[in-house]
């Protein structure tokens, strides 16, 4: 299959054009069977090796649709990967193959991937680390990671139509080396409608039937065409007249998927691998190990499983997993593979070598594999380790009631386990007990109930892990008691618990150790104490620091595939965003995380957070489509206690009562959770909700709230945002107009950009009842639009209250402009035939309405009234 | 999600490794007769443009035409390796984290012998 591609020149000119292009990381080939999308990739990887790419070759195979990273079974190094992830020593191996060229990575039949491998190549081309050509049958919904490619722009699709009768005509010519009749060509395009492997697997076996000959440079039909009507039943006439040891090697492969050719040379004689090759069915690729074996065609493994006995693929599969193990498959990755196959194959593996397995398939994220797995395993013997990895794997997927039942299997010899199983398996049955189920009393209890003799070398965990339900649930005070003792807040659950505490008690922790941060970044899934960390920063007004370290670490996150991490840090980032008023920003990275958090439904939690923060912005830009939508589901779910990250929820909530049913009632649902965070000592949270209940027009009651827990006008809280916070809701309820524009200076500083816009409107409007002095209040105006310029898209009460146009008649706005436009007074004077003298009078009434001193700044002041006009309209 | 052009440091690193790569660029006796000293200022300019562009900071239309830039130059590969040397040593020049500088001069590669096809 060496030859050029016939009638594909306008595809393959797609294909480079693709790859010049930088917004690109891929392009997608999508056509039915046959049409010609593997040829037409393999064209484009010779070429792309001869301009000098490094190219990398996989497929998707329905043997290996079911096995995480089957596809990428031959690039990964043949060791265990251990602790560093498949992902990152999938792209070592690559980079060092490539050895410094740029990659082009083929991906046929990318529709067969299985998910962790197409995860992987969504990974590797959004990364820049391949360039992705990838073919895609018509008519069949590839993975999700798959279709991202092209759904995020990452990719173009190319659609691969059938040829033409012209083109048809060469590629009959190249392929039978003979001119064809016209009836020929017409015969052959007709039968196969274009589709040139069709069209070429009837050429060849009217060619053997005498159908069609070949004479003096010419091929003429001289008899009727086959009758195959499809391209399998024509490849499957291919292997009718082969020997048995080549029809077992293609009955393996089309079992196996891909195979290293070692592992054939020991199932079947090499020689009948040589034959295959030459009759052009089997092809042997380089890998950096060795050569991996794969049928020539991806059509020809389905027309060789037409043809196998269910009773041979089940005998075959042993003998595959057999060999697999002979060679030391055991001892690495591969493991995966052999348990799989002996399961397949109705056989069954040692407990050891099927949890090795599963605890691979977890890593790959496939956890219902590493269910099965497992479960395999613990009907051999029901040991606690195995329990806790069957609960894991069904906790991953948003299956805590079956997590916690396997847990509490009677079955299990608990008095073999050692006291740390205990401990452990104890512990993890408290977490999903809390996160996933909501249950903190359950929660709490198993854990008091361990045994004191167990309990005694590891109270640290016991402590640390009460402390985080605490947390989680709001109480505060308990956490923070829990965790008092250093020791217990240097294990990560420990200091975990204790920053989400802290954070709610307004005094973020800030001097955690790089080590413990460390440790955490390097712990596998979402950290809830570095997202606290980021929080914390947040908090305390470093709203950049914490935009730059959730970015970073959210990074870090897609680099290591890390599902639970993604959700984490789009929720650290919406959040922050959102404080920020950056609501589209914000917006993104919520929509982001809660299309994330139904795959890592470890707690609920994730999804709930992700959707309150949405709630929240379509609050804030006056969305009510999706409030509606959003709040709809909110609605269906059960908060287990306003604690870390629900509380974005309950505001959104909040606010959407207040809509809907007027102010009073979403400031009574506001107080509610206010008193919920008094008696949880969560301070940082009440001032924020009290910030909210200003924010909709009841600064008095906000301000009666934080005075409940003021001792001598202070509240305990650190830091620089709390603070100002508690400034603005006491101005506003004072009505004191010079507090309040100060806190919008402040708050703009410390990057809360929505507030802080907030207050300055507050701040215009309440100097305007007041009957402020006009230049003094027009100079509040242009702060307040100054502000309300950097929040775009939001709209809020607050905003809303305070009139951003620029009050200027017609006449004024004449003038104004022409002036801006750098014309003197007499120009203008001339230009509209009227006196010098009115034009000097009618532009200083201008500089008072804008608050400003000089005709530089005019411009910009009118520019500024434009932008604002044009975002409120 | 930030663009590369972000995450490289926006214009102001650009101009950065660009002034600097102009530099290496003019003192390198194997390329520097592909740059005219006197329209440096000017290849700068062009060449910050169209960083700008491909890492994701501008749109496309505000590229500039390299092919027409190239046009009527006999470069060989080993006048890229060059010029990639150069401009790796650069981006380091602006401590950009390992990754970020690997993203770069890998799109850089792709995008030159994406021109050879």
């Amino acid at each position: 299959m060496r030859d050029e591609v016939v009638g594909r020149q306008a595809e393959l000119e797609s294909i480079t054009s693709a790859i010049g292009r930088p917004d690109l990381a891929g392009v997608v080939l999508i056509g039915e069977p046959g049409i010609g999308k593997t040829h037409l990739l393999e064209a484009a990887l010779r070429r792309g090796r001869e301009v000098g790419f490094a190219t990398e070759r996989i497929a998707g195979t329905r043997a290996l649709a079911d096995l995480p990273l089957g596809a990428f079974a031959s690039l990964l190094p043949g060791r265990p990967s251990g602790d560093v992830g498949d992902l990152v020593s999938l792209r070592d191996e690559l980079r060092a193959r490539a050895i410094d060229r740029p990659i082009l990575l083929g991906v046929d039949d990318a529709h067969l991937l299985d998910d962790a491998s197409a995860a992987v190549v969504h990974q590797l081309a959004c990364d820049l680390t391949v360039f992705v050509i990838g073919t895609v049958r018509a008519g069949v919904i590839p993975p999700d990671a798959v279709t991202a490619l092209w759904k995020d722009r990452l990719a173009d699709r190319v659609e691969i139509g059938a040829l033409g009768h012209e083109a048809m005509a060469r590629l009959v010519e190249s392929r039978a080396g003979a001119v064809p009749e016209p009836d020929v060509t017409d015969a052959v395009w007709r039968r196969s409608g274009g589709n040139p492997l069709f069209a070429v697997e009837l050429l060849q076996s009217a060619i053997g039937a005498g159908s069609i000959v070949v004479d003096g440079g010419r091929l003429s039909m001289v008899g009727e065409l086959p009758t195959p009507t499809s391209v399998t039943e024509l490849l499957g006439a291919r292997l009718v007249g082969l020997d048995p040891a080549e029809r077992s090697a293609l009955d393996l492969l089309a079992v196996g998927g891909t195979l290293d050719v070692t592992v054939m040379e020991e199932l079947v004689h090499p020689d009948a691998l040589v034959r295959l090759e030459g009759l052009g069915l089997l092809v042997a690729d380089e890998t950096g190990s060795g050569l991996d074996l794969r049928f020539a065609h991806p059509l020809l493994a389905d027309a060789v499983l037409a043809t196998t006995g269910r009773l041979v693929v089940r005998q075959l599969r042993r003998r595959l997993a057999d060999a697999l193990e002979a060679r030391g498959g055991a001892q690495t990755d591969e493991v995966l593979r052999i348990v799989t196959l002996r399961l397949e194959s109705g056989g069954s593996s040692p407990p050891p070598m099927l949890t090795s397995g599963a605890l691979i398939a977890m890593r790959r994220q496939d956890h219902a594999l590493a269910e099965r797995l497992a479960r395999v395993a613990y009907a051999e013997q029901p040991t606690l380790p195995i329990a806790c990895l069957i609960a894991q794997a069904c906790t991953e997927q948003g299956r805590a009631e079956d997590a916690i039942t396997a847990l509490t299997d009677p079955a299990i010899d608990r008095t073999a386990a050692r006291p740390t199983h205990r401990v452990v398996a104890a512990a993890l049955e408290a977490q999903i007990r809390f996160w996933s189920l909501g249950d903190a009393p359950g929660a709490l209890d198993r854990l008091a109930a361990i045994p004191p003799d167990d309990a005694a070398d590891h109270q640290r965990h016991i402590d640390g892990t009460m402390a985080a339900i605490h947390a989680g649930r709001g109480d505060v005070r308990a956490a923070l008691a829990l965790t008092a003792d250093p020791a217990t807040a240097d294990t990560e659950v420990g200091a975990a618990a204790r920053i989400v505490a802290s954070v709610g008690a307004g005094e973020p922790i800030l001097d955690l150790d790089d080590d413990l941060l460390t440790r955490f970044a390097a712990a596998p899934g979402w950290s809830v104490a570095l997202s606290a960390h980021v929080f914390a920063l947040a908090e305390v007004g470093r709203v950049d620091d914490a935009r730059s370290m959730a970015l970073d670490l959210w990074e870090e996150a897609v680099r290591r595939h890390s599902p639970h991490g993604r959700v984490g840090w789009a929720i650290a980032l919406g959040t922050i965003e959102l404080t920020s008023g950056r609501l589209d920003s914000a917006g993104r990275w919520f929509d982001e995380a809660a299309r994330l958090a139904p795959f890592t439904a470890a707690t609920g939690h994730g999804r709930r957070w992700a959707l309150g923060g949405a709630l929240v912005v379509a609050m804030h830009t006056g969305d009510r489509d999706a409030a509606d939508r959003l709040a709809a589901e909110l609605e269906q779910m059960t908060f287990p206690g306003s604690g870390f990250g629900d509380l974005l929820g309950l505001q959104g909530l909040a606010w959407r009562a207040a809509l809907v049913h007027g102010s009073d009632v979403g400031v009574a649902r506001l107080e509610q959770l206010a008193s919920e965070a008094i008696a949880d000592g969560r301070i940082g949270d009440l001032v924020h909700i009290a910030t909210d209940i200003a924010r909709l027009g009841h600064a008095a009651s906000g301000a009666a709230l934080l005075d409940r827990v003021a001792s001598g006008g202070t509240l305990p809280v650190t830091g620089d945002l709390l603070p100002t916070l508690i400034d603005g809701v006491r101005a506003l309820a004072a009505n004191d107009v010079e507090t309040l524009s100060a806190t919008a200076d402040r708050l703009a500083q410390l990057g809360a950009g929505l507030l802080a816009a907030e207050a300055a409107a507050a701040a215009f409007a309440l100097a305007e009842a007041a009957g402020e002095e006009q230049r003094a209040l027009a100079t509040r105006q242009r702060r307040a639009q100054e502000l309300r310029a950097g929040v775009g898209t939001a709209f809020t009460p607050a905003l809303a209250a305070a009139p951003t146009e620029i009050p200027l008649s017609r006449r004024e706005r004449e003038i104004a402009t022409l002036v801006a436009e750098g014309r003197t007074s007499r120009e203008v004077a001339e230009h509209l035939v009227i006196g010098v003298r009115t034009v000097e009078s009618h532009l200083a009434r201008v500089f008072r309405k804008l608050g400003i001193s000089s005709r530089a700044e005019l411009a910009e002041a009118l520019q500024l009234g434009r932008t604002l006009e044009g975002s409120t309209t | 999600m930030r663009t590369l052009h972000e995450r490289v440091g926006g214009d102001a690193a650009l101009e950065e490794v660009v002034g600097a790569l102009y530099e290496r660029l003019s003192a390198d006796e194997r390329v520097q007769h592909f740059f005219d000293p006197d329209r440096l200022p000017e290849l700068r300019a062009s060449q910050v443009r169209w960083f700008r562009s491909v890492l994701g900071g501008a749109p496309p239309e505000d590229r500039p035409d390299i092919a027409a830039a190239h046009a009527g130059l006999t470069i060989t590969d080993d006048h890229v390796d060059a010029v990639l040397g150069h401009l790796s040593v650069c981006l380091h020049g602006v401590g950009l984290e390992p990754d970020v500088h690997r993203q770069v001069m890998a799109l850089v590669k792709r995008l030159w012998l994406a021109r050879q096809f």
